[in-house]
């Protein structure tokens, strides 16, 4: 157990899965949209109008100068991957927010995933790639994962944890498949961008950020319910769900509830094979939030990871280069090596293995 | 007719008074056992739920729903099944398990019927299995 004993065992990759990288000037997307969409529609803005973050949305020492932050290829290798000591860093540029006109709205997925690919995956193979998709318009999205199925870098599809219906909803399902035959897992990210807004939480519009930003993670763990008790990992015994914004800290005692009332309620989920959190232990994954969430205390720390899962279920995700930015060489420092290891890294090699490069990145 | 370790059968009542689909509460062990009559032939469960309690005997006789794939509810083994009357965990009535992930079993006692009369054991079969306590 002692970590000094191993010193020539190979080391684990460590992954960051979520970063975020930008167009240098937001309307760089529309070298990227064909011309029917990039002349004359407005794009809607990529930040929010309402629930501004009062300390503002970027960590400064990522932002040097005027373009966006996230924007610069060469220090976001040098912050994400050299300097931090990463292998793999996975992609997710954040979108265009909900746009109502459909096709319009594919259409700027359709352009956020073909600048990814050229401008970002095809520099670096330890750049891997997330395909945004709308799953509130299943035939588009569906068409976008099939696009880019057979892309080796391309490791997840990502949607928004915001959302109409809960994703367990059947209407989604040709979009849960779309992945799953891709072989793909489905990560879910709050949006920042100021197209329609969904009600920002399930209780309707609170006044401050700190409210919004608390109770994304609510949406989180309410998919999670609605996925596994509308039959969707029944049907795609596969697929794997990865939740960011913060669902892990409040997500067990959801499951404790949620087993508790699925014997007596069992009658409406016939076909469940076995108690939610038994589905939740197979097809949830959470990133870590940035932060670290958790008692403070070290020792209590371990036991909390312990107790809620982490070793099995966290994967970490560094934000970069937003404000809540997760330093991976600070992040969960003081857990035992075994833990540390899987949420650093081997987790997310167990997410991403059908499409990782064989054997451990160059030392 | 009766095992050598096994005490003195209790009669319930007449067969005719207890038809398919009814049950009887009869004073046997602490908290008595529920005796049913599924289509002709008689079971019998500790009338104590082993969640919390509750008199298992007065819980409605159902049947229980299952789906081959999701939103394919089927309802079946109407009257083999008995709910909980405080929280509906469901029992299988002829082998006291059970339906959801089989936490816990209820005793169960053996029950026949002999001359137009309905017996059941007055101990229960073997030890109910209690894995867990959630």
């Amino acid at each position: 157990m002692n970590g000094d004993e191993s010193v020539s065992a190979p080391r684990r990759l460590v992954i960051d899965a979520a970063v975020h990288p930008a167009f240098a000037r937001p309307d760089g997307i529309r070298e990227y949209m064909s011309s029917e969409w990039s002349t004359n529609l407005v794009l809607p803005a990529p930040w929010r109008f309402a629930y501004a973050n009062p300390v503002g949305d970027f960590r400064p020492e990522f932002t040097p100068g005027e373009d966006w932050p996230g924007s610069d290829r060469d220090a976001l290798r040098r912050h994400v991957l050299d300097d931090a000591n990463v292998d793999l860093a996975v992609l997710s540029p954040l979108g265009r927010g909900f746009i109502p006109d459909p096709e319009f709205y594919a259409a700027v997925n359709t352009a956020l995933n073909s600048w990814l690919a050229r401008e970002w995956l095809d520099i670096d193979r330890r750049f891997l790639g997330s395909i945004r998709v709308n799953p509130q318009e299943p035939v588009a999205a569906v068409r976008e994962i099939e696009r880019w199925a057979g892309h080796r870098q391309m490791v997840q599809v990502v949607v928004p944890l915001q959302s109409h219906r809960p994703y367990g909803d059947r209407t989604f399902l040709p979009v849960w498949e779309a992945a799953a035959t891709a072989g793909l897992p489905v990560a879910v990210h709050a949006e920042i961008a100021a197209g329609v807004d969904f009600w920002p939480t399930i209780l309707g519009y609170p006044e401050q950020f700190i409210d919004y930003a608390l109770m994304l993670s609510t949406s989180g763990v309410l998919h999670m319910a609605s996925l596994i008790s509308e039959g969707v990992f029944d049907r795609l015994p596969e697929l794997v769900f990865v939740f960011g914004d913060g669902a892990f800290d409040i997500h067990l005692p959801f499951l404790w509830r949620m087993d508790k009332d699925y014997r007596p309620f069992k009658i409406e989920l016939a076909w469940l094979q076995s108690t939610p959190s038994d589905y939740m232990n197979r097809h949830i994954r959470f990133l870590t939030h940035s932060r670290t969430e958790g008692p403070r205390d070290a020792g209590d720390l371990a036991e909390f990871i312990d107790i809620w899962g982490g070793e099995r279920l966290l994967v970490f995700g560094s934000g970069y280069p937003h404000w809540d930015y997760a330093d991976p060489g600070a992040a969960y420092a003081t857990l035992p090596a075994v833990q540390r290891d899987a949420i650093m890294g081997g987790n997310a090699e167990q997410l991403f293995a059908r499409r990782l490069p064989a054997g451990p990145a160059d030392a | 007719m009766t095992e050598p370790e096994q005490a003195a059968p209790v009669r319930v009542g007449c067969v005719a008074d207890l038809p398919p689909g009814s049950v009887r509460i009869v004073p046997v062990g602490r908290f008595g056992v529920a005796v049913y009559n599924v289509n002709g032939r008689f079971y019998a469960l500790n009338n104590f739920c082993p969640h919390m309690g509750a008199e298992l005997g007065r819980g409605p006789i159902t049947g229980t729903t299952v789906a081959a794939e999701p939103y394919q509810r089927t309802y079946c083994r109407d009257g083999e099944i008995v709910r909980c009357p405080w929280h509906g965990w469901e029992f299988d009535i002829k082998t006291g398990e059970t339906l959801a992930g089989r936490v816990r079993r209820v005793q169960t006692f053996r029950a026949w019927s002999e001359d137009g009369v309905v017996f059941v054991a007055s101990r229960p079969n073997g030890r109910a299995r209690i894995k867990d306590g959630t």
